[in-house]
């Protein structure tokens, strides 16, 4: 290994470490694992103890790209054309709602406020304009997230996902209008209004364009092969190269990748489920470092008194414009209860994008002093003073929001449920059990009024002594008299194991398969192991599937 | 509260018992003269066990008395089958008694004496071989007029002759 290599890694291995205790422990007191992760990050970043420093955070930039990109791809596999066909006029309507009440109420409440500090109108409306676009943003990243770890399904989660996709287009085209009045307004730059719409529209466009081509050659590329490893190694290639010439071609990244992910879905919807799927599997550690040096990143050293109060405005402002916007976006479009009340909730996230405006702000206007201060460094710090505290109070209220929408926990998959049961979240408690002497012809008689294939068989004690299944059973039918004269004594296999009704499901599943075990009875957790019902292999995997399916249907009827 | 499997429950590999002869041999064939149940069934016991598939003669008597305090291998017809599977037996055999008198303490099914005992033992593992053979006893020994010869017979070769062939 080349020894410059080692402190990269060590940074990223230490960052991923912390970062996922950090989330864990945020996760134990039920706060979404994202802002542990972000927590993590400040206490070593700039805000803290310095242990991340500048070089560092700039020398890992291009796994932030990625992240992002990774983010961006994954929202463009939620958005297959049916979306749009069924949603389309409502999202466009619910995210022209909470863009621009965001930017008209921050916009207007930063000019009023910045014109009570400095008394200079123009330059105090150029600091609304600017932050006003600033707060349309919205970061995906931290939002999907919640999203992810509480397995969401149903018309708020669907709404989320478009909005918090597409709207840094919007911020981005918000941005350029309010840059070139402001231009206007201070006499400074040498841009004009038309050379910055022109700009965006390639940014815009450039980045569509580059996600169109890359789906189009992950399709083809995937098309033939079934191997998960081959497939991998293509997406991961195409999104770097996508990444790579979106930073190159300075278009939009995030819209880049999310178009890329809404190509394939919208190619090969059925086959790039599993592709998806992969890279959902090897997000997480990326997520990790992401969102620590999201922390890492954050700077408020030197901010003073005057800025401290444009911070908390621009937050209430945004705060408001973003709940007032969804709501009236939602009503407009016509949106369902839950999306109307609880959208806005889950539109407080800001990060990159923001960040990214500030920065450009920063440089544009950099010449512009405000209350004593470089005009852009305000625009900078401000940004990130609130993005920190966004970024905090982003996620548990997406977490609440779905929670009161009801949409927590219903995309889960068999294993999710599998992982979140015990034995007697599923166990058959009507599987009857029979006295050893009991006649089979008496077991014959009660088939029909069960579900169950196997039965428990017990000794004078009531304890389970046996186990008889429809193998033996069938057995009998040869010589239906038999069963008059043989007894389920005769025909028991012995019960190797017993479970408890709170043993983990996961585990007696695994064991089950592991020994070639169909079922499995259920006995009291004390001295006594009174037989307490039956688990069948098949039956728990017949009433997970329909658990799922139940949860899918909750969530869709809400869609529909 | 999961301990290590003692044995699958998915089925073992059976042997296919297609007649009687592979469980029966002339020798396990034996001529019994007593009222009582527990005489005949330990007479049998003893006939049984020296068939080399039976390991254990305790656990072979332990079991058929076990079996029998469960309910009555008395099926009626004059007929009697009682069964086991046992760990300490290697294969599935049998051994048939038949009475000159009737056993009268048998309490069979129908309430009548039993007159012929079919004595089946079997390796713990194998259910579906013991069941075949429980149903090949019980379909054999419902054909009437062969069972009236049989239970009138007084010559164990004979009687093996034509339950075999019968």
């Amino acid at each position: 290994m080349h020894p410059e290599h080692l402190p990269i890694l060590l940074i990223i291995g230490s960052a991923i470490l912390a970062g996922s205790l950090g989330g864990r422990l945020f996760q134990m007191l039920r706060i979404p694992q994202v802002v542990g992760y972000i927590a993590i990050g400040v206490l070593v970043g700039k805000s803290g103890l310095h242990l991340l420093g500048d070089r560092e955070i700039e020398g890992l930039l291009p796994f932030n790209f990625f992240a992002l990109g990774i983010i961006g791809f994954l929202i463009g596999g939620e958005l297959h054309r049916n979306v749009f066909k069924r949603h389309g006029r409502q999202l466009v309507r619910i995210l022209l709602g909470e863009s621009l009440v965001s930017f008209v109420v921050v916009g207007c409440l930063v000019s009023v406020a910045s014109y009570l500090f400095t008394g200079n109108g123009p330059l105090s409306i150029s600091f609304g304009l600017i932050l006003g676009a600033i707060s349309s943003a919205t970061a995906p990243a931290a939002t999907v997230d919640v999203l992810w770890e509480y397995k969401t399904r149903g018309m708020l989660t669907t709404t989320v996902l478009a909005i918090v996709a597409l709207d840094d287009a919007l911020a981005l085209l918000l941005y350029s209008v309010a840059a070139s009045i402001t231009t206007v307004l201070t006499g400074e730059g040498e841009t004009s209004f038309l050379s910055g719409l022109v700009h965006t529209a390639y940014e815009l466009g450039g980045a569509v364009v580059l996600g169109v081509l890359a789906g189009l050659l992950l399709n083809q590329l995937i098309r033939k092969t079934h191997d998960k490893g081959k497939t991998l190694t293509s997406i991961i290639g195409i999104l770097a190269l996508v990444i790579g010439l979106s930073r190159l071609l300075e278009t939009d990244l995030i819209l880049a990748a999310m178009t890329f992910g809404m190509t394939l879905i919208n190619l090969a919807p059925h086959r790039s489920r599993d592709t998806f799927g992969i890279i959902e599997k090897f997000s997480p550690p990326i997520y990790t470092l992401f969102f620590v040096f999201v922390g890492a990143r954050l700077s408020i050293s030197g901010m003073s008194g005057w800025m401290w109060t444009i911070a908390a405005v621009y937050v209430v402002g945004r705060t408001m414009g973003k709940l007032l916007g969804a709501n009236l976006g939602a009503r407009w479009a016509g949106a369902t209860e839950s999306v109307r009340k609880y959208l806005g909730l889950c539109l407080f996230s800001q990060a990159g994008v923001a960040i990214g405006l500030s920065i450009l702000a920063s440089m544009r206007f950099g010449d512009q002093s405000i209350g004593g201060v470089s005009l852009g460094n305000a625009i900078i710090m401000i940004v990130t003073a609130t993005t920190f505290l966004v970024q905090v109070i982003g996620p548990p209220s997406v977490k609440y929001a779905v929670t009161k929408a009801g949409e927590r926990g219903l995309n889960v998959t068999e294993e999710d449920l599998l992982e979140s049961y015990t034995v007697s979240d599923v166990m058959d408690l009507k599987a009857p059990a029979f006295p050893a002497q009991a006649r089979v012809s008496e077991v014959f008689r009660s088939i029909p009024d069960c579900d169950s294939m196997s039965f428990c068989v017990l000794d004078d004690a009531k304890a389970v002594i046996g186990i008889v299944t429809m193998d033996e059973l069938k057995q009998c039918l040869a010589d239906p008299s038999m069963a008059g004269w043989v007894v389920v004594f005769d025909l028991m296999r012995p019960a190797p194991d017993k479970l408890l009704p709170g043993d983990r499901l996961p585990d007696a599943m695994r064991h089950m398969q592991e020994t070639g075990l169909s079922c499995l009875p259920v006995v009291t957790d004390d001295e006594a192991a009174a037989y307490v019902g039956m688990i069948e292999m098949q039956a728990v995997t017949r009433k997970v599937t329909q658990e799922v399916l139940r949860r899918r249907g909750i969530a869709d009827g809400v869609t529909a | 509260m999961m301990a290590p499997a003692k044995g699958p429950l998915t089925p073992p590999t059976s042997v296919v018992v297609q007649s009687l002869s592979d469980v029966l041999t002339p020798s396990r064939v034996c001529m019994l003269s007593t009222h009582s149940k527990a005489d005949a069934l330990d007479s049998l016991i003893t006939v049984l066990a020296e068939a080399p598939e039976v390991g254990n003669v305790d656990a072979l008597t332990q079991a058929i008395w076990e079996r029998e305090r469960l309910m009555s291998t008395g099926i009626g017809l004059g007929l009697a089958v009682p069964h086991v599977r046992l760990p300490s037996v290697s294969g599935v055999v049998m051994a048939v008694g038949i009475s000159d008198q009737d056993i009268v303490d048998y309490e069979s099914l129908d309430g009548h004496p039993v007159r012929a005992i079919f004595m089946i033992a079997a390796r713990a593992d194998q259910h579906a071989t013991y069941l075949r053979l429980l149903s090949l006893v019980s379909a054999k020994m419902k054909d009437a007029d062969l069972r009236q010869t049989l239970l009138a017979l007084r010559d164990p070769t004979a009687f093996y002759s034509l339950l075999i062939g019968g």
